[in-house]
């Protein structure tokens, strides 16, 4: 790879470090929206640098004609929203198309010149690695310097200014001065990642590495440092496939990647991730099962006062209706020792399997002792109940239940409640 | 002392004054209820009294003869809890510290000093065990106190509270109590918005009653009358203001 192509890539990846580290901003304040304003308004201003550079893509005049027009859209936007009380939402799509507009037609009459075709102005729309110079590389490069500095000699009232505005204010915090300071930073990183991902999509490469962050941190300095990664990751992989692929825009190329990385996060991220929170509910029901098959094989122990139980009973009184399934639980209950098999069709529980069944059935017994005595339920009513919450009683709050019957032993339909001693009693080895 | 004096206080929103001419005062260790219907300018009073809304005339005095701005680090002030995205990327302990920033200035961290201080405050509202909580996953009593905390550690003389009892459980209400009576031993002052007759009739020392207009003010046990609160609640709820009237006098 040429030396100019690894330029292309390096300052791809810097703007996708930024923009993720910045974009959480946006993000935790609720404005996305307002990074892609600022990412279309700056059109006209691109269009006037451009002009005013006498048609030579120079960063200097480019950068200050997009800042100008990126503060013009603010303030037009600010002055739409809270003095014409057009709704925000409002005024950004006004603002945001608005803009666009007024620049798209301002290139088109650049075109008509004659001389912006050559100089690649049009790349701005959908972003072109490769027409990033050796300059603008050293300038993308100051400005992450600038922009991670300040962030962080700033940090603590930038973040009160952003979580509660009202107490920053009145604590003399001065969060107006940090907020447009803020926005002043996302605009600058908004023009130069430009050439990179265009301002259709400069937004995109602000908003999702961002809040694929979402997913893995509830912290707001993990989130700048996650955020700069997949931003990083994204610049880096998407501009080298527009790169090897000259038909390829890098801006599309780059957010189809961080998107990709998005959409991986959201199944497999640790905070609320699809996967792992399925995972919990396949774990917890596989849980509740084995509970369910413990529980009936103890019935039939404590019906014949013989650990024995047929294979078949345990089934119907289950609650498993598959059985297939049931044939699963029983294997991995073997295999778990926690039963074991007298011949093909019947079975005992082990010391470990009494404990466990010993424990469900107490928690189940004694739930429904508390309904019935301190929730008035009907005795034939509440076994359906404890059927389900049997499973979700934990130890702390099974103290609280025995403190407040104050440890009874017999269940509303008059069955003994199991307890260490209980098991004593009645034999069961290993107490 | 007087830490605050309002002069003819007015603010307006687009040139209807929510607030009219208000005239009041906090003494130092005193405990100052505002009162008065929905939208009579509780909350908007005290927005302005600490500068978050432009006074339209009228003027405040802080701590006899200072600007707010020069009296900025010596008041808290505890906003609506709902002004808040409470989904924020931020745990308990973070809040708290967050009141420590106005004294540590520019350029400074909190650092074990604010940990410290930070963790005492918690103690004081029963919320030590939640401090590396994140604050989405508290009730909203236990939000409360953790914004109480973060007041607490602004170690403050004058304590701005609005609606800090809107929509609390026994507990939190019974601390917030405790936490202000524990201020006033030490001598701060305490202005509460508070939209519950009875718990201001019983807890305050002053009370102001607000109606856009100030309706009265002065030592709550003389406020609670029946003309009082007749004219604060409105004419249309003459028999309300009544049964609040005989039951604030229980």
């Amino acid at each position: 790879m040429s030396q100019y192509l690894i330029e292309a890539v390096i300052s791809c990846t810097l703007l996708g470090f930024i923009s993720g580290f910045l974009g959480n901003f946006l993000v935790v304040r609720k404005m996305a929206l307002f990074g892609d304003m600022i990412g279309h308004a700056v059109l006209p201003g691109v269009c006037i640098g451009f002009f005013l550079s006498a048609y030579e893509k120079n960063i200097f005049f480019i950068f200050f004609g997009a800042l100008g027009a990126a503060f013009v859209a603010n303030a037009l936007h600010e002055f739409l929203s809270n003095k014409l009380r057009i709704k925000p939402d409002a005024s950004l799509a006004i603002n945001l198309t608005g803009f666009y507009a007024i620049g798209s037609t301002m290139m088109a009459w650049l075109k008509d010149s004659g001389k912006a075709g050559q100089t690649g102005l049009d790349r701005y729309l959908l972003g072109q690695a490769s027409s990033i110079s050796r300059e603008d590389l050293s300038f993308i490069a100051v400005l992450t310097l600038i922009i991670v500095a300040s962030i962080f000699i700033f940090y603590k009232e930038i973040k009160a200014a952003c979580f509660d505005y009202q107490f920053s204010k009145a604590s003399g915090l001065k969060p107006q001065v940090f907020l447009i300071f803020l926005s002043s930073l996302i605009a600058a990183n908004v023009i130069v990642s430009l050439q990179a991902v265009g301002v259709i999509l400069a937004c995109a490469f602000l908003v999702i590495p961002a809040a694929t962050t979402v997913f893995y941190s509830q912290k707001l300095l993990s989130r700048l440092f996650l955020g700069a990664l997949f931003g990083a990751l994204a610049g880096f992989a998407g501009a080298f496939f527009s790169l090897s692929d000259a038909n390829v825009p890098t801006g599309p190329s780059i957010i189809l990647v961080s998107a990709f990385v998005f959409v991986l996060s959201g199944i497999f991220g640790p905070e609320n991730g699809w996967f792992r929170k399925k995972l919990g509910t396949w774990k917890d029901k596989r849980q509740h099962q084995t509970e369910d098959f413990l529980r009936c094989a103890y019935y039939f122990y404590e019906k014949s006062h013989e650990n024995k139980a047929q294979l078949e009973g345990v089934f119907k009184r289950s609650g498993i209706k598959n059985p297939k399934l049931f044939e699963r639980i029983r294997k991995r209950l073997v295999r778990g020792k926690v039963i074991k098999m007298n011949g093909e069709d019947s079975v005992s529980l082990t010391d470990k399997g009494l404990t466990l069944a010993a424990d469900m059935v107490r928690k189940h017994r004694l739930w429904e002792l508390y309904l019935v005595q301190m929730m008035n339920f009907p005795p034939e009513r509440v076994h359906a109940n404890a059927e389900r919450v049997e499973h979700l009683i934990t130890d702390k709050i099974l103290k609280e239940i025995e403190d407040t019957l104050s440890n009874p032993d017999v269940d509303p339909h008059g069955k003994v409640i199991p307890s260490l001693n209980d098991l004593r009693k009645h034999g069961v080895p290993g107490y | 002392m007087k830490v605050l004096e309002t002069i003819d206080l007015t603010v307006s929103y687009k040139k209807v004054p929510a607030v009219w001419g208000v005239d009041f005062h906090v003494p130092q260790g005193s405990f100052v209820g505002i009162i008065g219907p929905n939208g009579s300018g509780k909350s908007t009073l005290l927005k302005a009294c600490v500068g978050l809304l432009p006074l339209s005339s009228g003027s405040l005095n802080y701590f006899e003869g200072k600007t707010l701005k020069e009296s900025r680090k010596r008041i808290a002030y505890l906003p609506q809890r709902e002004s808040i995205d409470w989904d924020f990327p931020i745990n308990v302990l973070d809040v708290v510290l967050m009141g420590c920033y106005p004294k540590l200035g520019l350029f400074r961290s909190p650092g074990r000093a604010e940990t410290r201080l930070a963790d005492l405050c918690l103690d004081k509202v029963g919320m030590l065990d939640f401090r590396s909580r994140q604050i989405s996953e508290l009730s909203g009593g236990q939000q409360q106190r953790v914004f109480l905390a973060r007041a607490l550690a602004q170690q403050a003389e004058l304590y701005m509270l609005d609606e800090p009892f809107s929509a609390v459980d026994a507990k939190t209400e019974a601390t917030i109590l405790e936490v202000i009576a524990d201020l006033k031993k030490q001598g701060k002052s305490i202005v509460v918005v508070h939209h519950d007759l009875f718990s201001v009739a019983k807890n305050t020392d002053l009370a102001l009653l607000l109606n856009t207009r100030r309706v009265n003010f002065g030592p709550t046990s003389e406020m609670m009358t029946k003309e009082n609160l007749e004219e604060t609640y409105g004419g249309q709820l003459e028999s309300f203001a009544h049964v609040l009237f005989e039951s604030a006098k229980q």
